[in-house]
């Protein structure tokens, strides 16, 4: 009988050797004296990170004073890395969504505070649910009921969750009623699934979405983007930080955001065939898929207090109705911390 | 020289009249060893008649082991003619039973079902075979030993299993004995040298043992099949009109053991 | 003879009775099943008491430790997990059961896969391997490829199942078969190469050809080697259906697991692995325990 082990020394070493790494390459000689460290775990390759690596690409980190050392994680990681966060491995973690919210309710359930924080999000809208071409119904209600398999990242996908949301709130229908089947699967491996037959559909993000679309194994039956989930989505990829971190560093935190917001005003004004290369370098994608993606990547880092409202109501709420979430959770004293960002006063 | 003693035959044990069960001419062996070609026999000849007790006495490394094994069709001779009532002997089979040094059982039957298992691979019912195995049980004396299995015999037991497992085959022409009591120490031996007698008595068949254990030729056999060591032939042959059982203790065995021990010092001295 | 004394009484010489002197008569068979039923009785208490203590003293160490680390999202106390395991099983936990179908249906799911998987292995592996041992043809053309296969982690499969079977309960019963079908091979045919030549030779003698030496001599000859290849395939077999899952399933321990780690449970996590646990130990004493009794045990070949 195993006891799950905090990976404390593997990251750690791998973290000094980073950091060791940072000291040599000279990324901390450009940053002013006494500048902000921040070790950041992110997915990578994934799109859902890419303002980061914008960020990195302009010099935005060091104009700022903030000198980050990465860890990177591989998509369905996730929980390791909010694992890591939470240890003190990581002091911010860019990826995942509702696990941070089981995390902190556990904690809240036997009795000790929540011990992470929302500060930030992005890719705002970027949920996609592709159904397979041989499936052509006329509307979502034609498929309740239907034993479909439709394929998901992970268990606590955010996909899964909005959805989740979404079917509760607007279509007041529960997962029961749909008799669905929700499969983990690799976003890498969904196309073929389709193709092979062995899902009939899947919720998920860029790239996969345009695969699935470009190899015409499959079409876009629902975009949160175009508001089919309804309007105004929250973003989807949780910017974390440890408590501890941001009572201890705040201005670390809150010149980390700057950087990150002077990336999203730099992914607003640049055209898209200035970015398609950039994206492409960072994502691993295909820069063809990336020129037909374009109009469902949003990977801007913001998060207002209404859209922090919205996705409680939508996935949070869900997760509290089926037991995931303990009712004691309160969204905005447990789980999200906006202030650090540099937007006006909601 | 042979040695003829002119007491009692029995003689339907010794009808000379009928060709012979088994025949070997001529028959040469060799085996290639680490350090080249040995010659295990060299011109053996041997002829055993129909119901006689046919010991071949010799020296351990004679080749008598080879010439069993090539009775029993485990072996092939280089050269040489191995017949069995006429036929060659092409591989093993129900027509010569076999016992070994080590009893051979097999460890997951009963005894019972041990001595009963040529008899089934040779198609006999089931019925016939229970009844043929209790009938060989009581001759060779292991009935109450029926159902148990060998771990939980003592090892002359377990070779009277097998020496059971040979006899109950019938139709078998010849039954062969490879020093069966050569790993037996020295007081069962004799003991079971006994049970042997009595059993052939019960139920008398062609047997050919092999052996180096004088005492024992003298005290088994009908005739004594004396070789060289190697490469082996069969020097000379003695017939051993004792009546059975025999009596080791009486002067004429004793004298005939010292013959016979004379012979074989001669033949090693020239060898 | 010496008159009978009562116990404790003083004899003649002065020496205090502390045996009844034993009469001619007493070590008969009855009193011999009685000698051996009491030693059975004592080692059986005897090895109880000890395997209890051992495990007792691996309660507390964790105890100890979940007191020292306080980290209750990581280790939870035996306490909290052996009423979550308690609670499951009796169907009365307070919390809702998050994962699915129930505790029972989850095990089940489980165990038939690891049923099927088995029964597929054996099915395969044993024949193979007994042909392999004793057919010199067969085994220089198969075992090169067998052993080529063999380092490939069962764990390494599961992306090929997955891609060949989809996301079903196929999927886990090929990676459980090929985690089991290995251990079976090497055991059996090491097993049948073992066989004493003597008793080959027996066999032959005494009739036995074709199938038939195949059925009635080399089979049982190499049941104690199939027997330890089925004990190790079964403790494979469990590891690899957890980890399978994991990545293929939808039901199943190894799904709750997934699950669990999830939601961030450990209590949960921690039970489906005692759960895992003592339904593997389960499954190897039912199996391999009573294949033994019925085989070697009759016959007691010592290997």
């Amino acid at each position: 009988m195993t006891i799950p082990r905090p990976r404390l020394s593997r990251r750690a070493f791998a973290g000094a050797g980073i950091a060791g790494l940072v000291g040599i390459t000279g990324l901390g000689r450009r940053a002013a004296a006494g500048s902000n460290t921040v070790r950041l775990g992110y997915l990578y390759p994934n799109l859902t990170t890419l303002i980061h690596g914008i960020a990195k690409s302009i010099g935005a980190y060091p104009k700022h004073n903030v000198a980050v050392v990465e860890q990177r994680f591989t998509s369905g990681q996730t929980i390791e890395g909010v694992q890591d966060l939470w240890q003190g491995n990581l002091d911010l973690y860019f990826g995942g969504g509702p696990e941070i919210v089981s995390l902190n309710s556990r904690a809240i359930e036997s009795g000790a505070p929540a011990p992470l924080a929302v500060i930030s999000g992005a890719n705002a809208g970027h949920t996609s649910f592709v159904l397979s071409t041989k499936l052509q119904p006329k509307s979502f209600d034609d498929l309740v009921g239907k034993p479909l398999r439709i394929a998901v990242s992970s268990p606590s996908s955010d996909h899964l969750a909005l959805f989740r949301g979404w079917l509760r709130l607007d279509k007041k229908l529960t997962e029961q009623q749909l008799g669905w089947q929700f499969l983990p699967l690799e976003g890498a491996d969904m196309p073929t699934a389709l193709l092979t037959n062995q899902i009939d559909g899947f919720l998920h993000s860029e790239p996969t979405t345009t695969i699935a679309l470009s190899t015409n194994v499959g079409h876009l039956f629902m975009s949160a983007h175009a508001g089919d989930f309804g309007p105004a989505s929250p973003p989807m990829t949780f910017l974390m930080a440890r408590r501890a971190f941001l009572t201890e560093h705040p201005d670390a935190v809150r010149d980390f955001l700057a950087a990150i917001f002077d990336a999203n005003a730099y992914y607003t004004a640049a055209s898209k065939a200035q970015m398609i290369p950039v994206i492409s370098q960072w994502s691993g994608t295909k820069p063809e898929l990336l020129d037909m993606a374009y109009p469902r990547i949003n990977p801007q880092m913001s998060m207002t207090h209404a859209q922090a409202e919205k996705w409680w109501n939508y996935v949070g709420l869900a997760m509290v109705a089926s037991g995931q979430v303990s009712q004691q959770v309160q969204p905005f004293k447990d789980v999200f911390e906006l202030q650090y960002q540099p937007l006006p006063p909601a | 020289m042979a040695l003829m003693n002119p007491s009692s035959v029995t003689g339907e044990l010794h009808a000379s009249n009928v060709d012979p069960v088994i025949r070997a001419v001529s028959v040469n062996h060799a085996y290639e060893s680490n350090t080249g070609w040995v010659t295990a026999l060299r011109g053996f000849n041997l002829e055993i008649q129909h119901g006689e007790f046919l010991c071949v006495l010799g020296p351990s490394g004679c080749g008598k082991s080879s010439f069993l094994r090539m009775l029993a069709g485990l072996m092939f001779p280089l050269e040489g003619t191995l017949l069995v009532n006429g036929h060659k002997i092409t591989g093993p089979g129900l027509d010569r039973a076999i016992v070994f040094q080590e009893p051979a059982l097999f460890p997951w039957l009963t005894a019972a079902e041990n001595v009963g298992f040529g008899l089934e691979m040779a198609g006999w019912g089931k019925s016939a075979v229970r009844a043929r195995v209790a009938d060989v049980l009581s001759i060779v004396g292991l009935s109450e030993a029926a159902s148990r299995y060998p771990y939980q015999l003592s090892g002359g037991m377990r070779q009277r299993v097998a020496i059971a497992r040979a006899w109950a085959l019938k139709d078998a022409a010849v039954l062969l004995m490879d020093e069966p009591f050569a790993a037996i120490d020295a007081i069962n031996r004799v003991s079971l040298q006994n049970h042997l007698v009595r059993t052939w008595i019960a139920e008398p068949r062609t047997v050919v043992y092999v052996t180096h254990d004088i005492d024992e030729a003298v005290f088994l056999a009908d005739r004594i099949a004396i070789m060289t060591p190697s490469p082996g032939r069969v020097a000379t042959e003695i017939r051993v009109d004792f009546d059975r059982p025999r009596d080791r203790a009486v002067p004429a065995v004793a004298m005939l053991k010292q013959q016979i021990t004379g012979i074989m010092h001669g033949l090693e001295r020239s060898a | 003879m010496t008159t009978r004394l009562a116990l404790g009484q003083q004899s003649a010489s002065g020496a205090r009775v502390l045996h009844l002197p034993a009469d001619d008569a007493t070590l008969d068979a009855a009193t011999l099943e009685g000698y051996s039923k009491t030693r059975r009785t004592q080692a059986r208490r005897r090895k109880l008491i000890r395997g209890t203590i051992g495990i007792a003293g691996l309660l507390l160490l964790w105890q100890a430790m979940s007191w020292y680390y306080n980290l209750a999202l990581i280790l939870p106390p035996p306490t909290v997990v052996l009423r979550d395991v308690i609670e499951t099983l009796l169907l009365i936990r307070p919390q809702p059961w998050l994962y699915g179908p129930s505790i029972y249906q989850q095990l089940l799911a489980s165990f038939m896969r690891a049923i099927a998987g088995f029964v597929l292995a054996a099915a395969l592996a044993i024949p193979l391997g007994l042909l392999v041992g004793r057919n010199r043809t067969v085994r220089e053309y198969l075992e090169p490829v067998i052993r080529l296969l063999y380092p490939i982690p069962g764990i390494a499969w599961i992306p090929l199942a997955i891609l060949w079977f989809g996301l079903t309960d196929k999927a886990v019963i090929f990676v459980v078969f090929i985690a089991e079908f290995f251990a079976m091979f090497f055991n059996t045919e090491a097993g049948a190469r073992a066989i004493n030549p003597l008793l080959m030779d027996a066999a032959r003698c005494y009739g036995a050809t074709g199938f038939t030496l195949v059925r009635r001599v080399i089979l049982p000859a190499t049941i104690p080697y199939i027997i330890t290849g089925l004990r190790i395939a079964l403790g494979g077999a469990w590891r690899m259906i957890v980890a399978a899952e994991m990545l293929a399933a939808k039901t199943g321990v190894g799904f709750v697991l997934m699950q669990a780690r999830y939601q961030f449970r450990a209590a949960d996590l921690m039970m489906a692995m005692i759960l895992i646990s003592v339904v593997g130990y389960g499954t190897e004493k039912l199996i391999v325990r009573t294949l033994e009794r019925k085989t070697i045990g009759k016959w007691e070949i010592s290997q």
